[in-house]
């Protein structure tokens, strides 16, 4: 835990925690341009953040039980939020008719174009994450026993 | 195209609902690892990313779930409210995952230089701690080594203060005669020197007589004229006691062997002194034993020298001991035998030879310095020491000459004794023979010629010669020349045939335990019978009331000797033989019976002699008398038969030769042989035979038989007449002629040369028999 107190990492991640907007949303809409922007933003860092630590990774330790698992994990996550992103993206320049609801409650998409298509898919990004999530549970698993 | 809503939304249920189960057991796996290895920085760093990544995904899932069921719910404004939460929560999640991918870098590197610091200063602390190690271990060893020879030093001390207290009396004097030190010994006998904290001189210490003179060993040490000296020191105790010392002073150097004084020891010699006083009495009062002892003792060392010759020695052997003295035994001590006088062997040699006692007999004669002689007996032995070596050897003798001379004279009155009983004896017996044959031949001269009482009368005569030839066969079984003719055989049939024959018509019964396998003997068959009926018929004349007489034989294996004998003993329950008379019952004549002519047990004693054996007799009176013959077993296992006298029908008749010195012999013979037909010449003397025998021989008509004489008085006999007459004519038949019937050459005529033998006096069927033999 000694990461923590990292002279970095403590002013930054109280920027961020206090410098919470009030309505930004997920891969839900946001309430508003700066909540979308913010979490966008936030994609992108995370993009970056994998990138970089994959690349470190892959430089230093790429050998050795559970390492292959750790980094198909970080690539799975990678193109999670790939798709998210542009799921963000999409749906804040979509015509809120093309959502068909019934008591407020969506219930069908009208798909015009492909990018209409993608963003349809793009919402079936659990399929992406699971994965992620299963390989880090491998990693760790065979991190957990003592060599 | 319109696409519906519905997959997404349970895909959104369904993927949230198993992405937020994977968080928490990533969740769990992470903490399982980090609690297993809670040492690895970069585990820390895992754990970390992998807890915001649960975070965001517990955000997200409860966030996706929360939401449809809200919509499901029909509440979609509340989802409204609570979505822009939910959307931070989970950008702040990825700027922080942000953060640490960024950091992992710095991270790793801060990690990868504690690592290496880590390791460089274990290395340093591994070095550190075992170059500290070392030094421990170095100053350990030091500090047990020193311990060690502190030890050491402490056991040698203690080991020298050992010694020296257990040491005969001992003191170190300086070159001042200042005494350094004493042990315990020396302050009990010096007990002046008990304390040492003052001064203390040695003269005070041990006045002597040496003190203060130019003799004190320390000053003769000190001026270096004596690496040692030896002198003896006395001490009289306060109870008395005289001690006696040796003392030896020696330098006492320093460990530079620089002189810085005198180590004096004292060893006590006072009981070696009274030994050696007591030695010196007990040599002393052997010498006067051994002087005033009545035999003669020399002694030896063990190369033969005299040491030791008493006075006794000194006469007999002519030597004085000054003069004997590491002499060889041989020079001073001549012993030789009386009879042959041949050098008796070395009894010193014989006595170290063989290391036990050896006791010369009594037949040996000394011849002294001067050429005396003397009979002596003697005896020696080993000396031994303690541990039972021979370091010597005694000899003891006594002049026996005045005893031998005593024993010899009391031999010639027995047997004078001896003689004249069996001269009695003898002219007793021949008197009443003669007596019966001068009274009916002087009768028969009275008579007329034609007397009818004539005949009886010569028969009468006749029958006392042959009681006077029984006689004498018995009498020369006594003489040098009675040998009995042995032959392998079992004497079994012997004893049970002569004693049945004695006990014929007699209340006696006999019982035998002969065993069946009882060794064959070496036996004149003939004597032997004559043994066993003289026995049995003496058992018989001691039960006139009859009784039992018990025989029985057995076979005897002597444990130290190789022969094999066999034992007859003889029992009878009669009256018994009284004490006194057991001694005298083998001699000639000595009877107690006025039946017996007193010769039966002599006989039996002489042939039971000639056969090797023995007879022994053990009786008490009113019990019994018992007879023990024991006879020495034969070495063969087969019995020799018996010869077989052949009985010829046709008589033939031939020229015989007579020689014989007694002209009525002469005369008898002819007389008889002519009679029988035969022609006959006689000559008194062997050479004589001899010469008429060749003239006949070479006159083409010699002689068929020569009857000659065994002995020819002051003239050749028989045994060298047969010689030459076998010479010219080795198939002469001569049959020799005597009255010695058991001399060796009628024992074993035939290996003389002879073919026959005729004992004298013979009857005309004798004559006859042999002769007739002889012929054939």
């Amino acid at each position: 835990m000694r990461i923590l107190y990292n002279k970095y990492l403590l002013p930054i991640s109280a920027f961020f925690l206090a410098g919470i907007p009030t309505s930004a949303f997920a891969f839900q809409q946001h309430g508003g341009t700066e909540g979308l922007v913010v979490h966008q933003i936030a994609h992108i860092l995370f993009f970056s953040g994998i990138i970089i630590f994959y690349n470190r990774i892959n430089r230093t330790k790429t050998s050795g039980e559970g390492w292959f698992e750790f980094n198909t994990s970080l690539l799975f996550f990678l193109i999670w939020n790939c798709l998210t992103f542009y799921g963000h993206w999409y749906q804040s320049l979509m015509e809120p008719e093309k959502f068909i609801s019934v008591d407020g409650t969506t219930v069908a998409l009208i798909v015009d174009s492909i990018w209409d298509i993608f963003f349809y898919i793009s919402k079936f990004d659990h399929l992406i994450l699971v994965p992620a999530f299963l390989y880090l549970s491998f990693a760790l698993f065979k991190w957990r026993v003592p060599a | 195209m319109i696409l519906p809503w519905s997959p997404i939304v349970c895909l959104e249920i369904i993927g949230s609902t198993v992405t937020l189960w994977l968080a928490f057991f990533c969740a769990y796996l992470s903490w399982s690892w980090f609690k297993n290895q809670n040492e690895d920085l970069f585990r820390d760093y895992i754990l970390l990313f992998t807890s915001t990544l649960i975070v965001f995904a517990c955000s997200r899932s409860i966030g996706h779930l929360l939401k449809q069921i809200l919509f499901l719910l029909s509440m979609p404004e509340t989802w409204h409210k609570i979505a822009p939460y939910s959307g931070a929560l989970n950008s702040s999640i990825f700027i922080i995952i942000f953060t640490f991918c960024l950091y992992y870098n710095r991270i790793n590197r801060i990690l990868n230089k504690l690592v290496l610091y880590k390791d460089d200063l274990e290395n340093t602390v591994s070095l550190r701690t075992k170059e500290l190690e070392r030094t421990n271990s170095s100053l350990t060893r030091e500090v047990s080594d020193r311990k060690r020879v502190e030890e050491d030093l402490r056991q040698s001390k203690a080991t020298l203060e050992n010694i020296l207290n257990s040491a005969p009396p001992l003191c170190i004097t300086d070159l001042d005669f200042n005494i350094l030190k004493v042990n315990d010994s020396y302050r009990q006998v010096w007990p002046l020197a008990a304390d040492l904290s003052g001064e203390l001189k040695c003269f005070q210490s041990r006045p002597g007589d040496l003190c203060h003179t130019e003799k004190c060993p320390l000053i003769l040490i000190a001026r270096g004229k004596a690496e040692e000296i030896v002198c003896e020191a006395e001490k009289i105790k306060a109870n008395g006691r005289h001690l006696i010392f040796i003392q030896t002073t020696r330098p006492f150097y320093n460990a530079d062997r620089e002189l810085i004084g005198v180590v004096t020891s004292f060893q006590e010699i006072s009981e070696q002194k009274k030994a050696e006083r007591a030695l010196a009495a007990e040599r002393e009062n052997l010498a006067v034993t051994l002087r005033s002892i009545g035999d003669g003792v020399i002694t030896t060392d063990t190369e033969g020298r005299v040491m030791i010759l008493n006075r006794v020695a000194e006469k007999l052997c002519g030597w004085k001991q000054e003069d004997a003295l590491g002499r060889p035994f041989p020079e001073i001590f001549h012993l030789i035998e009386d009879t042959t006088g041949i050098l008796c062997p070395d009894p010193v040699k014989k006595i170290l030879a063989s290391g036990d006692i050896v006791t010369g007999g009594e037949n040996a004669i000394l011849v002294s310095r001067d050429g005396t002689r003397r009979a002596i007996a003697d005896s020696g032995a080993p000396i031994r020491n303690p541990e039972s070596k021979i370091i010597g050897v005694v000899l003891v003798i006594r002049d026996i000459t005045e005893r031998k001379r005593m024993e010899q004279e009391i031999l010639k009155v027995k047997k004078l004794e001896s003689v004249g009983i069996l001269a009695g004896g003898i002219a007793h017996d021949f008197n009443n023979i003669l007596t019966s044959i001068l009274g009916n031949i002087n009768l028969a001269r009275q008579l007329p010629k034609e007397s009818g009482e004539i005949p009886s009368l010569l028969q009468e005569a006749e029958k006392a010669s042959l009681r006077a030839k029984d006689l004498t066969q018995q009498l020369l079984t006594f003489s040098k020349g009675g040998a009995p003719i042995k032959k392998t055989a079992s004497i079994a049939g012997v004893i049970r045939d002569s004693a049945s024959f004695i006990l014929r018509g007699s209340n006696i019964n006999c019982n035998f335990n002969i065993p069946e396998d009882l060794w064959l003997v070496d036996i004149d068959r003939g004597q032997m019978s004559q043994v066993i009926q003289n026995i049995i018929l003496n058992a018989r004349q001691a039960m006139p009331g009859g009784g039992n007489i018990l025989i029985s034989c057995e076979n005897i294996t002597p444990r130290l000797s190789n022969t094999k004998f066999i034992k007859i003993i003889i029992t009878d329950y009669g009256h018994g033989i009284p004490a006194a008379l057991l001694d005298k019952i083998f001699d000639p004549y000595f009877t107690t019976s006025k039946e017996g002519s007193g010769l039966g047990l002599a006989i039996c004693h002489s042939i039971i002699t000639k056969h090797d054996g023995t007879l022994e007799v053990k009786s008490r009176l009113g019990t019994g008398t018992t007879f023990t013959i024991t006879l020495p077993a034969s070495t063969e296992t087969v019995s020799a038969n018996e010869p077989v006298e052949k009985e010829y029908l046709v008589e033939k008749h031939g020229k015989i030769l007579i020689m014989d010195d007694e002209k009525s012999v002469r005369d008898i013979a002819e007389q008889i042989l002519t009679h029988l037909g035969h022609a006959t010449t006689s000559v008194e003397e062997g050479k004589k035979a001899v010469e008429m025998y060749k003239r006949a021989y070479e006159s083409g008509e010699p002689f068929d038989l020569i009857i000659m004489d065994l002995t020819i008085p002051d003239g050749m006999g028989g045994k060298e007449a047969v010689k030459e007459v076998l010479a010219l004519n080795p198939k002469t038949k001569v049959i020799v002629a005597s009255g010695y019937s058991n001399d060796p050459v009628m024992a074993n005529h035939t290996k003389y040369g002879f073919s026959g033998c005729l004992n004298k006096p013979f009857q005309l069927q004798e004559m006859n028999k042999v002769v007739q033999m002889a012929l054939h």
